[in-house]
């Protein structure tokens, strides 16, 4: 039973206030919206979290492999000269995800679950969800500049996956 | 003082490790709910466990029920460290036995300011 | 106007000398944005110039403002805790036993965005002493914005993170999409109104406590003076007032007397001042 009314309690504005949260305790970082002209490029670095329940969703972060190591190096407050695995970028990525999707639920009526994140890499075969993907279009989108290169913080309902499976 | 940090995500482990330790904290960790209990069970016994809701395996509020049914823990204080942020979350993790509840992004300050209101912030550093 | 890296340095170094914090590069922005309100009353042109004050002679005052001003992320509830539960173990419960019209007033006569007087309506909800009292809370602040705020009583994941027990958390507050709302139980027994402490106050009554917290050290000496004689005037002669962790009257006034008030203290009028 769905205690949800038909439009969706997930717009930007509310995206954007926990984008801002997160940004600035969890990556010491302010939020600075991406202005370059243009489509942007597929991410190569995906991380995504499902919710589950009165709303079923997914919240996708996306971004080139330099801007997944730069949030991973902010987030763990690494020195200039640490390099980090990619275990570790994806794992930190995977927590900025996992944040995010947590607040998003939290805003949220009625019983929702949040799901393990999960990461994808390298380029999409299509059969994946993925941005490449034109049908898919998600309910929250934003675009942020991340020292010159985009993070896409996006929110899907599950009836777009559902679009993009198939 | 000793912590024991729960999270699946290394890199919260690593950065609630980092607080707790600049505070004076010894720090073990563990992956999952079932990884703690193995934890608290072969070793000293910390005084506090900041521990996160979702995880593989054995989830936190779980682990939070197993640990407050065992006599031999009963002085361990439990912080819940987690992004689930609606009321009846934190309602079930309160009467689970949970002792506080730090909500996912939070600032060194505000974990700080839970170990204060605990009564664990080791001496040196409290002001 | 960005802030030259000397500054930034200079401030980085103060900050983490203080207080064990750490001013990554990168929260260059962070630094402007706290100081430059610090400079503006302080009458200097700009963030620069305010640092290079400080360099230039050593001031604690601004050392401690610049500290603060960068070390405090949102202001905390029941703030230095102490004071909180000296009103509702000592002050209150002393109080009730003096009034036969089971009624209080309080003024927080520094109340920013609102923290304050509703961590005191929250501690006074607490005791059972002033238990259906009618509590009448009076929240001035010189900046009108943040009054608006406080107003609001709306408060972000990370502001509601700092200072508040879990379980006083569930108690008095409801999510509001990806904020928390204070209840109505706690806001409707607070009033919010612009006040400036250096100007002759408004009429408001008598009040049976007053938090005058780190607002003094805003101040010159002879201003404090003058603040505090005036908040004297409006506080019933048995009243209390508290002050900040660090502050005292000693030197500054000396019609009140400092008492031990749980593991706090708290200042009442001289008895020969009443």
């Amino acid at each position: 039973m769905s205690l949800l009314p038909d439009t969706s309690p997930i717009d930007d504005e509310l995206v954007r206030a926990v984008v801002d949260q997160v940004w600035e305790s969890l990556l010491g970082a302010e939020v600075l919206p991406w202005y370059g002209e243009g489509p942007v490029a597929p991410a190569v670095l995906q991380a995504e979290v499902t919710l589950t329940g009165d709303w079923n969703g997914l919240v996708r972060i996306g971004c080139a492999q330099g801007a997944a190591e730069g949030i991973a190096a902010a987030m763990l407050m690494a020195g200039a000269d640490e390099v980090l695995a990619a275990e570790d970028v994806h794992d930190a990525v995977g927590e900025v995800v996992n944040v995010v999707g947590g607040n998003v639920k939290g805003a949220l009526l009625g019983d929702t679950a949040l799901g393990l994140p999960r990461i994808l890499t390298g380029p999409r075969t299509g059969d994946e969800v993925g941005p490449a993907t034109a049908a898919a279009e998600p309910v929250s989108r934003c675009v942020l500049d991340w020292h010159g290169v985009p993070v896409t913080v996006e929110v899907f309902t599950r009836e777009n996956e559902k679009e993009c499976r198939s | 003082m000793r912590a024991l940090v729960v999270d699946d995500s290394r890199a919260m482990r690593r950065i609630v490790a980092r607080i707790l330790t600049d505070l004076g904290y010894e720090v073990a960790e563990a992956g999952d709910g079932q990884q703690a209990l193995e934890v608290l069970a072969s070793g000293a016994k910390p005084d506090l466990a900041c521990i996160d809701w979702n995880m593989p395996v054995m989830d936190g509020l779980t682990l939070v029920v197993k640990v407050r049914e065992n006599p031999q823990w009963r002085d361990v204080t439990l912080m819940m460290v987690t992004t689930e942020s609606e009321h009846s979350q934190i309602v079930r993790a309160l009467a689970a036995g949970a002792h506080e509840y730090l909500i996912k992004p939070f600032t060194p300050d505000s974990l700080r300011d839970k170990l204060d209101l605990l009564g664990l912030l080791p001496s040196a550093v409290a002001s | 106007m960005s802030i030259a890296p000397e500054a930034f340095t200079f401030v980085r170094d103060l900050v983490r000398r203080e207080s064990a914090i750490v001013l990554d590069a990168g929260k260059e922005y962070l630094v402007e944005s706290r100081l430059t309100p610090l400079a503006r009353h302080a009458g200097e042109g700009d963030v620069n110039a305010y640092v290079r004050s400080l360099q230039v002679r050593h001031d604690p005052v601004r050392s401690r403002q610049v500290v603060e001003a960068l070390t405090t992320n949102e202001t905390s509830w029941f703030r230095d805790a102490d004071p909180f539960t000296a009103l509702r173990t000592e002050v209150l419960p002393e109080l009730a036993k003096a009034r036969t019209n089971r009624q209080l007033r309080i003024w927080c006569a520094a109340c920013s965005s609102g923290q304050e007087p509703y961590s005191v309506v929250m501690s006074a909800l607490d005791t059972p002493a002033v238990a259906g009292w009618k509590l009448d809370v009076v929240a001035t602040d010189l900046n009108e914005e943040v009054l608006q705020r406080a107003r609001r009583g709306t408060y972000s994941q990370l502001e509601v993170n700092r200072g508040l027990p879990a379980t006083t958390l569930v108690k008095h507050f409801t999510r509001e999409g990806a904020s928390w709302r204070i209840s109505p139980a706690v806001s409707s027994a607070v009033t919010f109104r612009p006040l400036n402490l250096m100007r002759p106050f408004p009429p408001m009554g008598t009040f049976d406590v007053v938090f005058l917290r780190n607002v003094l050290i805003y101040f010159d000496l002879p201003t404090k003076r003058d603040i505090l004689r005036r908040v004297r005037r409006v506080l019933s002669p048995d009243g209390y007032l508290f002050l900040g962790a660090a502050e005292m009257t000693m030197g500054v006034d000396d019609s009140w007397q400092r008492v031990p008030a749980g593991r706090s203290s708290v200042y009442r009028i001289r008895g020969e001042e009443r």
